[in-house]
């Protein structure tokens, strides 16, 4: 697998606590840190996603910005949701007049 | 306009979970017959056995008989909870299947003619049939967000927001 290089400068109490997490874990340094940085931009994208998805379905964005943000496939899931949110409701307000 | 008797409805493991966090089977019984094949049953001793949240709430759904499990005939059994789910739905000639995997629930529409219907359709109906209050309804919706992916996620922020528009409407 091709890898990329980051160079980070860590404050000494920082290094410190990483050296001991990685003792008590019996994980190597790199290895811990490469895992938890994955970990963090894992999240952080999810969160990104959610917040656009959250706006387009508020009317704050369009369509193109939704795409441009999410790409075609996400999407295409956000509209699909949306479409069967509002199909489950109408159909409870229909089964309503019914009961 | 004639009354008519309880839907039938059938729920998936996915639905099941997300009613469970809401603490409102006892409510949702009113208005409808609940029905799970057994293969979700299996799924949910399944995660029973992990100790967090979704562990307990799935460990309590079976003790509280809310849903009626099926055993399918051998020739519509599947290893897959949601297959199985439609299958039981056609058995049952129910009014709907409900799920909350948007990734099987794409599959299923592609197999199946019946409407299927996320969650939030449940607590919106216990809402418009004045079963629960908006502000519990709304209380509802967010309770079902539970430790899912951002996608998943999305099904009950989409509800949540159609659930607030309703009240900038009325």
């Amino acid at each position: 697998m091709q890898t990329k290089q980051l160079n980070v400068k860590l404050m000494p109490e920082l290094d410190k606590e990483i050296e001991l997490v990685s003792k008590i874990l019996h994980i190597p340094k790199v290895d811990w840190v490469r895992n938890v940085l994955a970990h963090e931009v894992k999240k952080e994208i999810e969160e990104h996603k959610s917040f656009v998805a959250r706006e387009y379905m508020k009317s704050n964005i369009s369509r193109a910005d939704l795409v441009k943000l999410l790409g075609k496939k996400d999407s295409e899931d956000v509209e699909y949701i949306m479409k069967k949110t509002y199909e489950g409701f109408k159909a409870a307000k229909r089964l309503a007049k019914k009961a | 306009m004639a009354k008519m008797g309880k839907p039938n409805i059938v729920l998936d493991t996915s639905a099941i979970i997300s009613l469970g966090c809401t603490g409102k089977f006892n409510l949702i019984k009113r208005i409808f017959i609940l029905n799970s094949p057994m293969r979700c049953k299996e799924e949910l001793e399944e995660i029973s056995k992990t100790s967090d949240e979704i562990g307990i709430i799935a460990k309590d759904v079976i003790k509280d008989n809310f849903i009626d499990f099926h055993t399918l005939p051998a020739n519509l059994q599947n290893n897959g909870g949601e297959i199985e789910a439609m299958n039981l739905a056609n058995v049952l000639n129910a009014k709907a299947i409900v799920m909350d995997d948007i990734k099987y629930m794409k599959k299923l529409e592609a197999k199946t003619n019946m409407p299927i219907w996320f969650s939030s359709f449940i607590v919106y109906s216990l809402f418009v049939q004045k079963i629960i209050t908006y502000k519990e309804g709304l209380a509802a919706i967010e309770a079902m967000k539970t430790k899912r992916k951002w996608k998943d996620n999305l099904i009950i922020d989409s509800a949540k927001i159609l659930f607030e528009k309703e009240k900038i409407n009325k």
